[in-house]
């Protein structure tokens, strides 16, 4: 005869991921780094974004990147050749980042020598919505080569971001795009987040952005 | 896909538990799923019975739970259940709370993917 026997496990796999996260968190406020999560889809401008920010803020401020690559250091190597301590983590077939391989990313890194850490994220629009990493903010840069209904089709990870950047605007016209409705979408999913209108190929936009960069880490510091 | 790294990781607790306990097999899974999440149960069951062949807990049965987001606001004093809101033409949980409408509230239930408990012989 059978007996059963019933175990209690009670394992929460995103609990254990924002538990990490939490720790990341605090390992990055321990050493006054600011960190900022950069998601988009696949080819929305991340690198581009970071690279440029790091060009010009390079000589304000000390700056490391944690770098999600599928395979190699392609991404990595581009914020390795700007002279930026930068971890690159291969995440092969895995959707996005998750609070684990942050805080191994964060090992790797000099962090008594850092006051602003990027973490460039997969490339999706979904999965990195439920994983935490133990950043400060949370940025979402969409393009308007994506098509202008991609922020309504994608409400979930906007709902936990803090700043939408809507890039490539100088093709709008040519992708028959309209990134204010793009704005107005994102406002209505969520109205407390920022957005920003972005070209980093003319260079629109990227003053509000590193606004939003500084700000944030005088938030930060003067929150220790 | 993403289904699968969430799959593999609550097999793998399930397993090493059995283990653990030197079961013959897990005849049951209990799990609980936020509603939050937008895990697919259907998606996460199939994957499980893929997974899981050749190993103890092959042809278990799997209960899956789907919880109720719960807040606390931050503002007020409510705590409990979400109301939801039709936007444009999207389906979407507006997070805010239904008594006094901020959006200042801390989630206390419907984020979670855990596995509770396994039923074992």
């Amino acid at each position: 005869m059978h007996t059963f026997e019933e175990i209690s496990i009670g394992y929460d796999i995103l609990g254990a991921n924002r538990k990490l996260a939490q720790k990341n968190r605090e390992t990055l406020d321990k050493f006054g780094i600011t960190a900022f999560n950069i998601m988009g889809a696949i080819g929305s401008g991340k690198t581009l974004l970071v690279e440029t920010t790091i060009q010009r803020l390079v000589n304000s401020f000390r700056i490391g990147a944690i770098a999600g690559d599928v395979v190699a250091r392609l991404d990595a190597s581009r914020f390795e050749k700007l002279g930026i301590p930068t971890a690159a983590l291969n995440t092969g077939k895995e959707c996005h980042l998750d609070a684990h391989l942050v805080e191994h990313g964060l090992l790797k890194l000099p962090l008594e020598t850092l006051d602003i850490l990027f973490i460039e994220n997969v490339g999706n629009l979904i999965c990195p919505t439920d994983y935490e990493l133990g950043e400060h903010k949370r940025v979402v840069i969409v393009s308007v080569s994506e098509g202008d209904d991609i922020v309504e089709k994608h409400p979930l990870i906007f709902g936990t971001a803090d700043l939408i950047i809507v890039n490539k605007i100088d093709i709008a016209d040519a992708v028959n795009a309209d990134a204010d409705k793009m704005v107005k979408d994102a406002r209505i999913i969520n109205p407390r987040i920022d957005v920003m209108k972005m070209s980093l190929k003319t260079g629109e936009g990227i003053d509000e952005w590193i606004d939003f960069v500084k700000k944030s880490i005088n938030i930060k510091l003067s929150q220790i | 896909m993403h289904e699968i790294s969430i799959a593999w990781a609550i097999i793998e607790s399930v397993l090493d538990c059995a283990k653990k306990n030197d079961a013959k097999r897990v005849e049951e899974i209990f799990i609980e799923v936020g509603e939050l999440t937008a895990l697919n149960p259907d998606q996460l069951k199939f994957i499980f019975e893929t997974i899981t062949k050749g190993t103890v807990a092959e042809g278990a049965k799997y209960d899956i739970k789907i919880v109720k987001p719960r807040i606390n606001c931050r503002k007020c004093s409510y705590s409990g259940n979400i109301e939801f809101f039709e936007r444009l033409h999207f389906f979407l949980p507006i997070i805010k709370c239904p008594e006094c409408g901020d959006a200042d509230i801390d989630i206390i239930a419907g984020r979670e993917c855990c596995v509770k408990k396994i039923k074992i012989s």
